[in-house]
This record gives C-alpha cells, structure tokens and sequence, in this order.
C-alpha cells in the first residue's frame, strides 16, 4: 500500500501542495481551505456568468448594421456601448461577465493542476480528466466568442483569423468556415451565429458537467458562502481597477491588424500571429490530444484491485452502495434462493480500491483483496496482545 | 452577550461596521464622491494627530492608481466604478467576519459525545 | 500491570506520516505503548474494528485520518468522522466506552501533532485504566 505515496515521480508537487494547502489550514482553517473545494470555484464562477449574462443579454442586439446610425438604429457595438455607458451599473455587470470569464478560466488551470499534483485524475478517475478537458476547451471557445459578439474592431481580426484558420482545415475546412460565419462572407447572420453558439454552448457546459460529476457521488459543487463573497468580490476589485472600455467600432472596410490579447482566452489567436497556420493546428490538436493521454501516458503503479463482495454474507442492506464515493456498487437482485431481496455487486472498471464500503459493512461481507478485514482484525488483536 | 466583547467579538463587530460603512460608500460613490467627504477625513484625523495620514497615503498609492484609472477614462476623482471597490471591501469584510464564526465548526480533533 | 495497556492507531496512510517513527512491529518509537495499523483510507475502518481492539483488551483506540475536505478518495475520512458520532451507519456498539477513542483530522505533514495530541491520549488512557483498578 505504501508504494502508492512513495513512488510518486510527482512527488515535489504533491508535497508543495500539501505545504501551500496546510499554511491555508492554519490561517482559514480546514473548513475554508479554498483548494478543499477547487473544482465549486469555476462552477460558482459559471453561476456568476449566467447570471450577470443574462443581463447583458437583455439588452444587446446581434447586428453588424452601421449604415443606419444617423437614424439612431442600433447594433451589436452601439447596445454594448449603451450597456455600458447608459445603463445603470451595465458597466459593472459587463466587467463582472468579464473577469468571471478570466477567473474561470484561471480556477480551473488551479483545479487541474491540484488534480494531477496530487495525482487525483487517472485510473478510474479518467472520465472526470477527459471530460475536464472538454470543458476547458469549450470554455476557451465559449469565451472567444464573447470577444467577437461586442463587434468592436478587435472582433473583426478576431473573426477573420479564426475564418481563415478554419479554411486551411483539410475537407472539414470550408464547412467550418461557412458553419462559423452562418454564410460566405460575414453579415448579420454572422453575429446571430456567434450569439447562439455562445449561449448555447453555455447551456451545453451543463451537459458535459453531468459527464463530468456522474461517477463521483455527492460531488462538491458549491463553495461555503464566506468563499462565495471573496470570489465576487474579488472580480469587482478587478472590475474596479481595470474599467472595461470599448475598441473603435468594427467596420468592414478597414483591415485593423492590432490588438490588446486577453491572455486567458484570446492566447490561441497569439500563437496564430506567431506560426503558420498549419503549424498552429498540429500544435493545438496535438497538445490536446496528449494532455488527454497523460492517465495512460504516466503509469506508475500497479492496477486497482477493486473490492470484493462475500455473496454469502451480504444481506443487501446496501450501505455501501450509499457510501461509496465513485458510484462503483449497484443493488442488484439477489440469486435466487437467498433469504435477501438484493445484493450488492462491484463494477471494477469503477473501484478506487479505497475500502470505504469495508468501512459502511456490519457484516464483513465486502473486503479488499490485498487487505480482507479478517486480516485487519486478527493484526488488531495481535499487536494489543503483544507486549512491550 | 459577554461573547461580543471578547478579543474575538469585537474584531466581528468591526468587520460588520467595516462592511456597514463601505456599503454607504458605495451610495457616496454613486453621488459622485461629493458630501466634503475629506474633510471630514480631515477634521477625525486632526484629534487623532494622524493628520497628514490621508495625503501621505493618497501621495504613495493614490495617486498612481487615479492615474491608470484616468488613462482608463475615467471622469470620477477615484474612477467611475469606485462602488465596485467598496461593495468588493464590504464582502470581504463578511467573508472574513463569517470565517471567524464558522472556523470554530472545523476540527482536526474529534472528541466523541459521550451521550448521543 | 493494567495501566499499561496498548494503544491502537487505526490511521490512513496519507495522513499523518508515521513511516519515520514507527518500527517494523508497528510500535511509534516516541510513544511508549501506541501501535499504529495503516489503511488505504480512513474511511475503510469500521467501527467493528474499533470494537475488537477494545475487547481484546485494548487502553484506547486512536482514529487518524487526512484533513476534513482533502480525503484521497473523496470523503472516506467524512465517513468515519460521522460513523464515530453516530449519525452514519454502522454506527459504535452503545456499550463501547467512548472516552477511549478519540480521532485526529491531520495532514501528511502533521506528525508533531500526532505525536503530542497522541502522548496526550495515551497518558489520559493510563490514568483512565488507574481509575479502574482503584474502583475494584
């Protein structure tokens, strides 16, 4: 059991981490460690960005038109410029949509990396790290397409680097394009596409937190409220000191080349400015691609010998159903000619090894292979009849 | 009642008033910063012989932060958002009040109840 | 001889790190009379276990898991924290004395205070087992 720990190659890490989190523990206490609930905090973040979007939702208006200014017709610039400028606290709630984006974006990197420092994403925790990834690039996405929908003229570059990076795609390529602009060229459509991609991916995130929760029982979703307060304050101290401003107006017949890159969000379009195109992809899909594989890629120790149930002694009182933490037992009937209705059963492709239903069992009737409580028990009086 | 003036309780009854006062500075943010607020500033610092504290503070760190504030566009002597500010220092303020509240909830040592 | 009876630790092996202070026969070298059995996770011991060490003449049981909130498998040291207080079943026998069990909640790097809050125990235990003897 000790080669666990001990053969960590990330060992350095894990032991900072312990550090960095055990000074938190004496300063706040275990009860408000924010690293013991790293994986609410981009979720409450995502909360903050609903909310605070579904504001500026309200009130914005996905047109390009600029030709009917004079006329106090509006777009996609203008609505965003009057949210900002007009609207009581709009600018607040623009700033807050902002950097809840960023310190999503920034949770999540902590959240990742807490995992793979204390080696808590392989094995069979591998469907929380792939779909951790999926997340995290549909998030990036997600936020991109923020950038383009306020249509000043840093979304123009934006929406015609990601065109032409579409395009160079092999066979996918013009769909992408055509599918990214809702058309050839960018009109109207195009800003209507940008505005439901960015919702509906929102909502879509929901779906891939289910994938991402379904195997862990009673996951931690929400921050204890004190925590909650340090994190919304926090985006309006940023809210505050970085006052959000609008670029210039896009306009079709200019071709801008400069723009302030968000570093969060906008740092793929950054190495798009830096290598070619092709180049850009083979890093992006091949990046993704091995960070994916690292569960596999890194294995150190041996296989989990997953839990064991005694079927002659279970009375399918399923307590340690309840109680395992990675949904790896179900209640299945019991075979017949048992004086129990159900019994409980191991789904090892699920099973941590971490015995907690040795733990929830009155009756020893599921057992660790490498560790049966038998065994525990016959060391326990061993060492209390031991003298000396 | 003797709970609240202990070292603990007033240190959360001076969170509270902390978070009492800068929800009225989010109000006074609102109204442009007007109301002679310095001065009155001014007038608690003189007593406390502290008087040159607020012009030293606004020397050193005030004024570099109005100037990115103003690069920022900002109107407002203290930036247009300065209600963002208070409502962050406010919640901070109730963060920390409850944190000392609820630390007493965690444990690293459980003693168990010898009646249940 | 009755005060000198062993002091079982049942404690995860990602709590407090014990490897340095134990001998191969369990034993914690700074505290005379406390034998330490490593689990996987604190959550794996039951209250079963708890209850035989004391039968079989155990002075005390100490429960050591990983701090409340950063359990390797989740929650198993939230587990057994609420099985010792009776409000997750299994639950402890009623007739089990509960001034012998205690349980810590420390980090890997909290041996220092392992071993002090254990010395602590063990020297309760000791005079608890005089206060025995006496009453017979």
């Amino acid at each position: 059991m000790e080669k666990i720990v001990h053969n960590h190659p990330l060992r350095a890490f894990n032991s900072f981490t312990l550090w960095f989190e055990d000074v938190l523990n004496k300063i706040m206490s275990s009860k408000y460690n924010p690293f013991y609930y790293h994986g609410a905090l981009p979720q409450f973040y995502l909360w903050v960005l609903y909310l605070s979007g579904l504001l500026l939702f309200a009130y914005y208006i996905p047109t390009i038109d600029n030709a009917y200014l004079s006329k106090k017709l509006v777009n996609a610039w203008t609505s965003v410029d009057y949210i900002n400028n007009t609207l009581p606290f709009g600018a607040v709630f623009r700033g807050m949509h902002r950097y809840a984006g960023d310190a999503m974006v920034i949770t999540i990197i902590l959240h990742a990396l807490r995992v793979w420092f204390t080696d808590r994403y392989r094995q069979y925790r591998w469907v929380q790290w792939v779909t951790g990834i999926a997340l995290f690039l549909t998030v990036l996405f997600i936020g991109q397409t923020g950038y383009y929908l306020v249509w000043d003229e840093r979304s123009l570059v934006l929406t015609r680097m990601t065109a032409s990076a579409f395009e160079a795609l092999p066979i996918v390529g013009p769909g992408l394009k055509a599918w990214f602009l809702n058309g050839d060229t960018i009109t109207n459509l195009t800003l209507s596409n940008y505005l439901f991609i960015h919702i509906g991916l929102s909502f879509a995130l929901l779906f891939g937190l289910w994938l991402h929760y379904v195997r862990m029982t009673r996951p931690v979703l929400t921050p204890p409220p004190a925590i909650n307060y340090v994190l919304v304050g926090l985006i309006l101290l940023c809210v505050f000191l970085f006052p959000i401003t609008s670029g210039k107006m896009a306009d079709l017949n200019t071709s801008p080349t400069n723009f302030d890159v968000d570093w969060f969000f906008l740092f793929p379009y950054a190495m798009l400015n830096a290598m070619p195109v092709e180049m850009f992809w083979l890093v992006m899909i091949g990046g993704t691609a091995l960070i994916t594989a690292i569960p596999w890629i890194i294995i150190r120790t041996p296989p989990v010998e997953a839990a064991e149930v005694v079927v002659n002694k279970c009375t399918g009182c399923s307590l340690c159903f309840k109680d395992c933490p990675y949904q790896a037992i179900e209640m299945v009937p019991a075979p017949a000619g048992s004086r129990f209705k159900l019994l409980a059963t191991v789904m090892p492709y699920r099973c941590s090894g971490c015995g907690v239903c040795v733990g929830a069992c009155a009756f020893d009737a599921i057992d660790l292979p490498n560790l049966p409580d038998a065994d525990v028990t016959a060391q326990i009086k061993a060492l209390v009849e031991a003298k000396g | 009642m003797s709970a609240l003036f202990s070292p603990k309780g007033i240190v959360i009854l001076l969170l509270a008033g902390v978070c009492v006062a800068t929800s009225i500075l989010m109000l006074w943010s609102e109204l442009q910063y007007t109301g002679n607020f310095p001065d009155w500033i001014a007038w608690l610092m003189g007593p406390l012989g502290v008087s040159n504290l607020f012009n030293e503070l606004k020397a050193s760190l005030g004024d570099p932060l109005v100037k990115q504030l103003q690069a920022a566009g900002a109107q407002a002597q203290l930036g247009d958002y300065g209600y963002a500010l208070f409502m962050f220092v406010a919640l901070c303020a109730a963060a920390v009040a409850i944190m000392i509240i609820g630390k007493e909830d965690s444990e690293e040592k459980t003693i168990l109840p010898l009646k249940k | 001889m009755a005060d000198k009876k062993t002091v079982i630790t049942l404690i995860c092996e990602r709590a407090a790190d014990v490897n340095d202070i134990t001998d191969a026969s369990g034993q914690v070298k700074e505290v005379p009379g406390l034998k330490v059995i490593k689990f996987p996770c604190s959550g794996m011991i039951q209250p079963l276990m708890i209850e035989a060490a004391l039968k079989a003449g155990a002075g005390g049981v100490v429960v050591c898991g990983c701090q409340i909130g950063d359990c390797y498998y989740r929650e198993g040291n939230r587990m057994i924290r609420e099985r010792l207080l009776g409000d997750r079943p299994p639950t402890l026998k009623k007739t089990v004395d509960k001034r012998r069990v205690l349980a810590l909640w420390l980090s890997k790097l909290q041996k220092d205070r392992f071993i002090s809050e254990c010395k602590e125990f063990v020297a309760q235990m000791q005079k608890l087992n005089g206060e025995g003897e006496a009453a017979r």
